[in-house]
């Protein structure tokens, strides 16, 4: 019984350490060959929500807020 | 409207990022609320608030299946488009923070209404009852209905400051009867909240828990380098909105707040943690400070121009800082301001369960004439029979007094100069200690900050206490001071003299004349609680008996808890922190017990191998 149980013990390691590393190499792929593209794409073509430049002209930076409809507290978005 | 027939239970919850908690209000009111690290006895604890939750449930002698509404206080998706984007700005850069966040996303809080629902699933007594509704509201409109709702206001301008909720790090907001209207905000990753953090990381404090430190730390400094973070870091307009120089920030594609270029702008390497402070470290503190309190004065008089309003309501982790929230009242041009007392995320609970009162039942606001906070005294008390277990279960020397005896010996114990822990009705919401789980001093003593800081709480001895000041008294000690119930603002002691800067930080101390010195700060202000007869009886008694003794209206009043340590919930957790520490006279309810007096050798031995904070 010992045997067995040792056995699994090492087959489940195995499984994490196969499904980690899986993971992670799905993470770094998603990351550069999805991600970057995307970014340099939206960064070039569009106006991207993260405003990373200073404008020492403006005389603000205040975005206008939007009110929450009246449903907004039903749902998480 | 809708037609109310029996009572309506909300739970407000917040978690899964810093300090989670949970409230709970009947009706519109708050009964109940708690922080989850109180429970678990973990600081800043971010888990789910089961423990905090199932206090609540005790106290409203309810079931989970009498709550009609569960609100959660973010927007779990907006948040996670916020981190996505984040990463189409800077990728290729940032694959380590990318690694680090998006799988506990993908796993958990992406889908965080099935998290919830399994936690609220283990409360419930029938295993097929039906769960409450869940809602959901934005992260700033929680804080903003945190500062508005339950303060004594119909009317206000309200403003909400922090690090960061979905998207927006600083908001302006319009507060009349129920209906609470956004006006204007600053998105991530321009924040208020962070750049404050940044420079708590770069003086070597812990993000997210030193920040107090940092404000503590300033007034040893003269602000020599605000130019240079005016000039480089932060683009600051008339109007309060700014953006920051994210050249020097690394938060948005790393796990640090700072890049290298940011120490090279001050010269100096970031200060190793529990190393001694320079002159530079004071200064750079005092820099920081005085462009906070400039960003805070410009947030407001805006936030008053736009409004019109002449009240003012805060709530956010910024909000916490009373050193910017005195130059708010001093200089915006309020009549009157109202500050959350739990500002930080634990408050968003309070706030999304008035938001699904008021927004989404559409309930009416019932009559109000002061704040609905209760002195922040929302949490769990102990009858006398558990506090005797307790204390018999330890085997302590104890004794139990009426009322007026015990305000009597612990005021005597005082003027003796022992340090008393004092454990007294509901425990507070909130990071401030109010009197309720308060470690109390005689602020006279030139030695007792360094007494309490060194060898009862073991933390730097450059912090000086707090001081609870009797509310009727307040204005013969204190120049101009402002109703501070829950010790928010600063004001200056009179007849002090402050120190001059660019001594060491003991020089300073020594130099400083007060006739308060362990509450008075080197530039002769004070964090004060002023403490109402009708919030705080038995805390009133205690400080009118103490003056009549002594002159002296006001006792030190720091946190119940070790460094590291959460403040104290249970009689029992009271009793850890007695038996760890050179506290001399605890008292809990009616029962005192004496240090010296304990016969078992366990109660002299001290703990001292504790966590930093």
């Amino acid at each position: 019984m010992t045997i067995f149980k040792r056995l699994f013990h090492y087959w489940k390691l195995f499984g994490k350490t196969v499904f980690h590393g899986l993971a992670l190499i799905l993470l770094v792929f998603t990351f550069y060959m999805v991600l970057t593209p995307l970014g340099w794409l939206r960064r070039k073509f569009s106006k991207a929500p993260v405003q990373l430049n200073l404008d020492p002209e403006a005389k603000s930076y205040f975005l206008t807020s939007h009110p929450e409809s009246n449903d907004s507290m039903t749902t998480p978005y | 409207m809708q037609k109310m027939a029996v009572s309506t239970y909300i739970l407000g919850i917040s978690c899964f990022y810093h300090d989670s908690a949970a409230s709970l209000i009947k009706d519109g009111e708050v009964l109940a609320a708690a922080q989850e690290e109180r429970f678990t006895r973990v600081r800043h604890d971010s888990s789910f608030p089961i423990n905090a939750i199932k206090f609540l449930l005790r106290q409203a002698n309810i079931t989970i299946e009498d709550i009609q509404i569960v609100a959660y206080y973010d927007k779990p998706f907006i948040t996670f488009e916020r981190l996505l984007e984040s990463h189409l700005a800077t990728a290729p850069k940032g694959l380590q923070l990318y690694l680090k966040t998006i799988p506990v996303w993908l796993s958990r809080k992406l889908d965080i209404k099935s998290e919830i629902k399994r936690n609220l699933k283990s409360l419930r007594k029938n295993k097929r009852s039906k769960l409450p509704e869940l809602l959901f509201s934005a992260h700033h409109q929680s804080h903003a209905a945190s500062a508005f709702y339950p303060s004594p206001f119909h009317d206000a301008a309200v403003l909400c400051v922090d690090g960061v909720g979905e998207w927006a790090t600083t908001s302006l907001w319009q507060g009349h009867d129920t209906k609470l209207t956004p006006i204007k905000e600053l998105h991530f990753p321009h924040s208020l909240g962070l750049l404050y953090s940044s420079f708590t990381q770069y003086l070597g404090f812990k993000v997210d828990s030193g920040e107090y430190k940092l404000m503590g730390l300033a007034p040893y400094g003269r602000p020599k380098y605000a130019k240079k973070i005016r000039d480089e870091l932060i683009d600051l307009k008339d109007d309060g909105s700014f953006r920051l120089n994210m050249t020097y920030f690394g938060y948005l594609e790393s796990t640090q707040m700072i890049h290298s270029k940011f120490t090279q702008l001050f010269g100096q390497p970031c200060r190793k943690p529990e190393t001694r402070f320079s002159e530079f470290h004071c200064d750079i503190a005092a820099s920081i400070q005085e462009v906070t309190n400039q960003a805070m004065i410009r947030l407001a008089s805006h936030a008053r121009s736009v409004t019109g309003q002449k009240n003012l309501t805060l709530a956010g982790g910024v909000a916490l800082n009373c050193v910017a929230n005195t130059q708010v009242f001093q200089k915006a041009g309020f009549e009157q301001v109202w500050i959350q007392p739990a500002a930080g995320d634990a408050g968003g609970s309070i706030g999304s369960a008035y938001l699904a009162w008021h927004q989404h039942l559409k309930q009416p606001m019932k009559k109000k004439d002061k704040d609905q906070m209760q002195g922040a005294q929302l949490g769990p008390d102990f009858g006398r029979e558990q506090i005797f277990q307790a204390v018999t279960a330890s085997n302590l020397v104890y004794e139990e007094l009426s009322d007026s005896d015990l305000t009597e010996q612990v005021s005597n114990e005082l003027v003796k100069q022992s340090v008393v822990g004092w454990f007294q009705g509901r425990m507070e919401f909130g990071p401030r200690a109010l009197g309720q789980r308060s470690l109390l001093g005689d602020p006279r003593s030139p030695s007792m900050q360094d007494q309490m800081n060194l060898k009862i709480k073991f933390r730097e001895s450059f912090r000086p206490f707090a001081p609870s000041v009797l509310a009727e008294k307040a204005a013969d000690f204190f120049e101009e001071p402002s109703i501070s119930p829950y010790m928010l603002f600063t004001a200056k002691v009179k007849k002090s003299t402050a120190a001059e800067p660019g001594q060491s930080l003991n020089d300073q101390r020594k130099s400083l004349t007060s006739d308060y010195p362990a509450i008075t700060h080197v530039d002769t202000s004070a964090r004060l609680q002023t403490v109402d007869k009708d919030i705080s009886p038995k805390y009133h008694q205690l400080l009118e008996s103490f003056f009549k003794k002594t002159g002296c209206p006001m006792l030190i009043n720091t946190s119940f808890n070790l460094r590291g340590e959460p403040i104290v919930c249970t009689p029992q957790d009271a009793i850890n922190c007695f038996m760890n520490s050179n506290i001399d006279v605890l008292v809990l309810e009616n029962f005192v017990i004496h240090k010296s007096r304990q016969t078992d050798p366990v109660y002299h031995k001290y703990q001292q191998d504790l966590a930093p904070d």
